[in-house]
């Protein structure tokens, strides 16, 4: 069994406060569904093609897909904070400058889970 | 261990002087590709509301991505896409013990690195 003999500030080890496993399964359970979904849409840009605007406005009216793509912005937030969390610990060894930029990250990533969910709702 | 600026060991912070092995550099562009892919999001946050937001609105997103620079753009946001998602799947495959040794790894990123830039260029023909 380890223990955490580090002097540095806190404990915590992962991007989410839990196991660097957990940061793991997060990257990889998000990229499945990401990659899944993304094949969808390349998969009906090629059907539609050339795309019109009555075809890509009934795409995103599905509340199916609303919701889908809801969760799926969920995931790519999740995997994009796991990855700048990563870059921060590595290049950014100043405690405070790395909490800044790690805070400007995560205040992003909840804008655009905000305005994506507007964006979906207004259609 | 003592704290960085009081540590006296030598550093070479000029990269180019460096000579990085293909996996090296395979690596380095995926994560290079996912912090550009972050700095991109707005951008197709954006994209979507305006194309959703009317007819009007839709056609004039289309003239507005026929203009060579945001061409540029879409080809840049796609072709770091594109690389990622290779990427990430060579990763995902190491996952399972497929590339994980050392020859392995190097045909990995060599094939990473061409399949990447021949879906580049073909996504860059589909936009031209």
């Amino acid at each position: 069994m380890v223990t955490n003999a580090s002097n540095y500030g806190s404990n915590s080890k992962g991007a989410f406060g839990k196991s660097g496993v957990a940061d793991w399964i997060v990257q990889r359970k998000s990229a499945v569904v990401m990659a899944v979904y993304f094949a969808y849409l390349g998969y009906f840009l090629c059907v539609n093609c050339p795309l019109t605007y009555e075809a890509w406005q009934g795409l995103f009216q599905s509340f199916v897909f609303k919701i889908v793509t809801l969760i799926v912005l969920i995931y790519l937030l999740k995997h994009a904070w796991v990855g700048l969390w990563t870059i921060a610990t590595d290049y950014i060894a100043g405690v405070t400058a790395r909490n800044l930029f790690l805070f400007l990250c995560k205040s992003l990533l909840l804008v655009y889970l905000i305005w994506g969910s507007y964006i979906l709702w207004m259609v | 261990m003592p704290k960085k600026r009081l540590d006296s060991r030598p550093v070479n912070l000029q990269l180019w002087t460096l000579r990085l092995p293909v996996t090296a550099i395979s690596s380095i562009l995926h994560r290079l590709s996912g912090f550009g892919l972050f700095l991109f999001i707005p951008l197709m946050l954006w994209g979507l509301q305006y194309s959703l937001a009317s007819s009007d609105n839709f056609l004039s997103l289309g003239r507005l991505f026929s203009s060579f620079p945001m061409k540029v753009l879409l080809w840049l946001a796609g072709s770091a896409l594109i690389y990622h998602i290779i990427a990430g799947v060579r990763h995902l495959l190491m996952d399972i013990h497929i590339g994980d040794s050392k020859q392995g790894g190097t045909i990995g990123a060599y094939l990473v690195l061409s399949l990447s830039v021949l879906l580049s260029i073909g996504f860059g023909v589909c936009l031209w």
